[in-house]
């Protein structure tokens, strides 16, 4: 719109011939250079890392599965060369190459030449790679701040029990931390000579406060440190538990518990858990899977509650599966968000020739989990442990 | 989410509670339906008919009512809850401190005793 502001310049009455050049204050919205600001390609690697490519104006970067691409991504669902990134003032613009499974972007499949706007996801095969156009310095703020959470990821991580395979039990685990630090620890441990402790902690929220609390309660488990607390009796363990991490003096989290206490004499098993779905018993007979899961109050909810017990008979050739609502609470690759009824079938499933000779029962399950679900990382921290009977 | 207050037949307050509540719905009614609940002079029933998700946040929020409740020596009772959220609330065990009526008729009556 033209106001009195309006300066023009090469101003010739219009003859015909010549151009009348206006230039006005009053320009029609166009972004600003931002200085100091830079567009980047942010996504996981085949590991698990995060990582952070910078996009500088007119080079192209190929993405694919081999070189010569820029960005080499092991995925067998991305083509060898699959698309091609162009920066052009500003503007990122995508290329499929001719790949076999397709680009999207925002979910829409694209060609040639399509825009990915700023914080737009672009997929390819299964990876998600985010276009971020931000603030240099601001960035390294939040990098350090990543970092933070990665070492607390890390220092949880190195609390977590080594594999158990001597004896007549054999106990396995598959830990996959979610993006932000997650609430999720475990453990197992001998009671005696007789006995072996199992126990999963899931404490609500996400972030490195939840994770705090959750080292706290491992703490108290593996070392036994509860006051006046007979480790063999979980509804006394629950209790303790209730007394010594109130909601009130946590920050406002609770958590959930399911907490096993296996006799390796009679291979009676004596549990309780703390609104927590149950743990699961296979059988190799074909027998349906065995819920076990005790009605009891979130530990830490309130003071005054009691807590609730029971046994179960276990024998050689069953598998007790404790885990974390992480490893079913998915949305499928169809877009259908699962339930924990839709896991169980793969419970105890014969590995066939898709079984790679070292990999333990956890983490195949955590393969086939995350081959289901939609591509990204996995919203929730993903804890599976398997304790068989042999 | 949204909250919005209305009164059972009875006449009792009935704090009505709409969509998901989950870690940004919570954020935004969490002073609302502290406040809703601590002015109830005596019991306060919750309506859960249009919630349809729960997560630990919101579970983490209820309790905190049921707890100032209690404290006051005042009932706090919810109904209405579909079957994904009544299956959460049970989970969590929630069903043993609050009573959970089907309805609006039931709830009344739990408050009423």
């Amino acid at each position: 719109m033209n106001t009195g502001d309006d300066r023009a310049t090469n101003f010739a009455p219009d003859d015909g011939e010549r151009t009348m050049i206006r230039t006005t204050r009053n320009r029609a919205a166009q972004p600003q250079p931002r200085a100091g600001w830079v567009h980047y390609l942010s996504y996981t690697d085949d590991t698990g890392v995060a990582q952070r490519l910078r996009m500088v104006e007119g080079i192209p970067v190929r993405i694919g599965r081999r070189l010569p691409c820029e960005l080499v991504l092991r995925d067998a669902e991305v083509s060898g060369v699959h698309c091609e990134l162009l920066l052009r003032a500003d503007d990122l613009m995508v290329s499929d190459r001719g790949s076999t499974n397709g680009t999207f972007v925002d979910g829409k499949r694209v060609f040639a030449n399509e825009p990915v706007p700023p914080g737009g996801m672009l997929q390819v095969g299964r990876q998600m790679l985010k276009h971020e156009f931000r603030d240099e310095q601001e960035l390294a703020q939040s990098q350090e701040l990543n970092r933070d959470l990665a070492r607390a990821s890390h220092y949880v991580q190195s609390l977590l029990p080594q594999p158990l395979h001597t004896g007549s039990v054999r106990v396995d685990w598959h830990f996959q931390p979610s993006t932000q630090v997650g609430g999720d620890v475990f453990g197992y441990h001998a009671l005696d000579q007789h006995r072996l402790v199992m126990y999963l902690v899931d404490v609500s929220g996400h972030g490195v406060g939840a994770a705090m609390h959750g080292v706290a309660v491992l703490g108290s488990l593996r070392q036994q440190t509860l006051p006046d607390t007979d480790y063999g009796q979980p509804a006394q363990v629950l209790e303790r538990l209730n007394a010594m991490y109130p909601m009130d003096g946590h920050a406002g989290m609770f958590f959930t518990i399911w907490y096993g206490v296996l006799d390796r004499r009679d291979w009676t098993l004596h549990y309780a858990s703390a609104g927590h779905h149950p743990s699961f018993v296979w059988s190799p007979d074909g027998a349906p899977l065995q819920a076990l899961q005790t009605p009891n109050l979130v530990i830490g909810a309130m003071d005054d509650v009691s807590f609730d017990a029971a046994h179960a008979q276990l024998r050689p050739g069953q598998k007790l599966y404790i885990f974390s609502d992480g490893v079913f609470e998915i949305v499928t690759r169809e877009g259908q968000t699962w339930g924990l009824p839709d896991f169980l079938p793969l419970l105890g499933q014969p590995r066939g020739s898709a079984h790679d000779a070292g990999m333990s029962e956890p983490e195949h399950l955590f393969k086939v989990v995350q081959g289901l679900a939609q591509p990204g990382p996995l919203d929730d921290d993903f804890s599976l442990v398997v304790a068989e009977i042999l | 989410m949204e909250i919005s207050l209305a009164e059972l037949a009875s006449g009792a307050p009935c704090v009505v509670l709409q969509g998901r509540l989950d870690t940004p719905g919570v954020d935004r009614i969490e002073a609302s339906f502290s406040a809703a609940v601590a002015r109830a002079a005596r019991g306060v029933a919750v309506d859960l008919t249009a919630v349809s998700f729960l997560s630990s946040m919101g579970v983490r929020m209820i309790i905190a009512a049921a707890k100032s409740q209690r404290s006051q020596g005042r009932k706090l009772v919810m109904f209405g809850a579909q079957p994904i959220v009544l299956q959460t609330l049970k989970m969590v065990g929630l069903d043993q401190i609050i009573p959970i009526a089907a309805d609006g008729d039931q709830a009344q009556a739990l408050l009423g005793a």
